[in-house]
């Protein structure tokens, strides 16, 4: 299943994609295994839950003091990383971020570019950008790696190549690295990448990063990663680009230890990551190493919309970690690529239609059973159910009362369900032709699977019964 | 109006009058008081190999010599190190014959191939110890340039017990850094890894395969 990097492309309707995903074992059960895995981790690594709820309500209050006085905390933000000598940049579009970066990178001459992972760089398609000008950005965080090579987009914001298995990785280093024999042995895999990008780090003209938290107090961006490779993008070239969305700002560094408990803990259930990379300013004049031009790009990108409601508002607490989506029964099922947006999973449900318009993720609304797994793993407490119903109200409304998925069949039962079920005759008439006849009844249960029957109801309803029982005593 | 005046204007028109104001995490403030004085230093060694770093308890005496013994282990033939560092002088003088000393004295540039091809190992200092997550604090430097900790494929770190601290917040209240950033701050909790194939964990992605700490006692 291959569906090619871009964010102007429409991608399949999610019915398509939902059916292909339901029908491919491979897939799902590679998705229930690592799905399984994470929610482990996750467990282990909050084992006491009175200190998990303590820390919940300090991250949502940390977040909510950065979006309720957000203005304020980008200007202070922008202050400090020129005082820094970090260039700032605003777009309002995922296009002019683009354009702003690749400008950048034509000023400084920039040919060979490398990044680090960045789901904001997918959000305004980046890479393809890059690519129709020639710019060559090579993909290092291993799991991107792999679905660059692969040709396909992320199908899980932490670990993007979730949905291969080895053999499926081993093939596609083989037909892409020159030498690379085929082995399913993880370390030798990741052996082969290692030297492969190993040169790519050295030569690179440029580094593209994310950024995990932008303090505003001190003008620093603040990178997490287990690999290395975030910490070479932003070392070892000359110019380093970051680019984040606006939200992701937040106040004083002393805030940073309880979202980064959070962070690490929800997504990979690790006390921390192997690196957390502090970068305040571009290589000062006695250092030897370090970017000697710095810039920060301020992405919009339809967030400042979801600003005027307190409740969508919410939706931007988010800090990125992916719990929601490893304990959604949904996401378990059809894997992050039968989503037609960049963010997949709960969070994506109700952040997209900010991102990429009402209509384009309608049907993501509809694409969850309300049971509230996700938000209970929130790490700072967006009420995701309550955000998605009210989306689901607001979709219903142009269609006067017909939902998302509301076909015209279901829309006749449902009329026909509140006919009988106000008509008192009507619905003993009814009641007659399921208990004596039988008839209008399923003969199997079908989604409780095959091996199963549906019961047999009795020949009389309740309501009689206890009629009879009423007139003897 | 540019971008930047659009988007804060749209942002200030959105929160007019409707904030909460209110925020638990002021109103209930942690303190950063050290928790667990006692056994801190066996969680934080606990916690370092369980990450698969490699921990050498040594003294001020012998901290060198135990290094020979790891490097002669390892086939290490070539040690960077930082001539102006606190580790300078000790490992001029004692570091064993079969290693060469590589100063990082020029900026990286100038030898990056040498750097990335000839280089099995590096040696730095590093700011503390953090206990709760099994951290080592390094603020790179002119004389301890970023890359150090980062490019070889062997990191050798030298840690002095006194500098352990209980949380990164503790950390971050006693260096003031929220006053003043260091240009690059690091916090390196092990030797690289990954689990993006198959969830199978995986040592030695990018960064250094291996992390070996000298952590150095008085006893």
């Amino acid at each position: 299943m291959s569906i090619e990097k871009s964010a102007d492309r429409a991608e399949p309707s999610l019915k398509k994609s939902v059916k292909r995903a339901l029908n491919d074992p491979v897939l799902r059960s590679n998705f229930r295994g690592a799905m399984d895995f994470l929610i482990q981790k996750r467990r282990a690594a909050f084992a006491d839950p009175v200190e998990l709820e303590e820390l919940r309500l300090r991250g949502e209050s940390i977040r909510q003091r950065v979006v309720e006085n957000l203005p304020h905390l980008l200007e202070q933000l922008e202050t400090n990383c020129k005082k820094n000598g970090i260039h700032v940049h605003w777009a309002e579009t995922g296009h002019k971020a683009c354009e702003i970066v690749l400008s950048i990178l034509q000023k400084h001459g920039a040919g060979s570019v490398v990044k680090g992972k960045s789901m904001v760089s997918e959000e305004i398609g980046l890479n393809d950008c890059l690519s129709r000008h020639g710019i060559d950005c090579l993909e290092t965080d291993m799991g991107e790696y792999i679905i660059q090579l692969a040709r396909e987009r992320p199908s899980h914001i932490i670990m993007p190549a979730i949905h291969k298995s080895v053999g499926e990785v081993a093939d596609l280093f083989t037909k892409h690295i020159p030498g690379c024999e085929y082995t399913e042995d993880v370390d030798q895999l990741i052996l082969t990448a290692r030297r492969q990008l190993r040169e790519k780090f050295r030569l690179a003209d440029a580094g593209i990063s994310g950024v995990n938290f932008a303090v505003a107090g001190t003008g620093t961006l603040v990178l997490v990663e287990n690999e290395g490779n975030g910490r070479l993008c932003t070392t070892l070239p000359d110019l380093h680009i970051a680019i984040t969305g606006i939200e992701k700002v937040i106040p004083e560094l002393s805030d940073l230890p309880v979202l980064l408990k959070l962070l690490t803990g929800s997504s990979t259930g690790q006390p921390i990551s192997t690196y957390l990379n502090i970068i305040t300013s571009p290589r000062k004049s006695e250092e030897k190493d370090g970017p000697r031009e710095v810039h920060l790009v301020l992405l919009d990108n339809g967030r400042s919309d979801a600003f005027s409601d307190p409740l969508f508002r919410r939706t931007l607490f988010c800090i990125r970690c992916g719990a929601c989506m490893n304990h959604c029964p949904v996401y378990t099922k059809i894997g992050g690529h039968a989503y037609p947006s960049v963010y997949p999973g709960p969070i994506g449900k109700i952040l997209s239609h900010h991102l990429i318009g009402f209509e384009a993720a309608r049907d993501l609304q509809s694409a969850s059973t309300l049971c509230g797994a996700c938000e209970e793993v929130c790490p700072v407490r967006i009420p995701i159910t309550r955000t998605l119903v009210k989306l689901r109200q607001m979709a219903a409304a142009p269609y006067k009362g017909r939902a998302v998925g509301y076909g015209r069949g279901e829309s006749f039962l449902w009329t026909a369900w509140q006919y009988v079920y106000k008509n008192f005759r009507a619905y003993r008439v009814m009641m007659f032709f399921l208990t004596r006849l039988r008839l209008f009844l399923p003969r199997r249960p079908g989604t409780a699977g095959k091996k199963r029957t549906f019961p047999r109801p009795d020949a009389r309803t309740m309501h009689e019964l206890m009629r009879k029982t009423g007139e003897r005593s | 109006m540019n971008a930047r005046e659009r988007i804060l204007e749209k942002l200030r028109g959105s929160l007019k009058g409707n904030v909460s104001g209110s925020y638990y995490h002021e109103t209930n403030p942690m303190g950063v008081a050290p928790i667990f004085k006692e056994g801190m230093i066996e969680r934080f060694i606990n916690i370092m190999v369980s990450c698969h770093t490699q921990v050498e308890r040594v003294t001020n005496r012998n901290w060198v010599e135990r290094l020979n013994a790891v490097m002669d282990e390892k086939g290490v033939r070539s040690l960077l190190y930082a001539p102006d560092s606190s580790l300078g002088g000790e490992l001029q003088n004692h570091v064993s014959s079969r290693v060469k000393l590589v100063p990082f004295d020029r900026p990286v540039e100038s030898w990056k191939s040498e750097f990335f091809n000839e280089i099995d190992a590096s040696i730095t200092t590093c700011l503390g110890g953090i206990a709760e997550t099994g951290s080592l604090i390094l603020a790179p430097s002119q004389a301890e340039p970023r890359s150090m900790s980062l490019v070889p494929s062997i990191h050798f770190v030298v840690l002095d017990e006194k500098k352990m601290f209980g949380t990164f917040s503790e950390a971050i209240a006693f260096h003031g850094w929220q006053k003043r950033m260091p240009t690059n701050l690091l916090l390196v909790s092990g030797p690289s890894k990954t689990a993006d194939i198959r969830q199978t964990l995986a040592y030695g992605a990018h960064g250094p395969r291996e992390l070996v700490l000298y952590f150095v006692s008085s006893r």
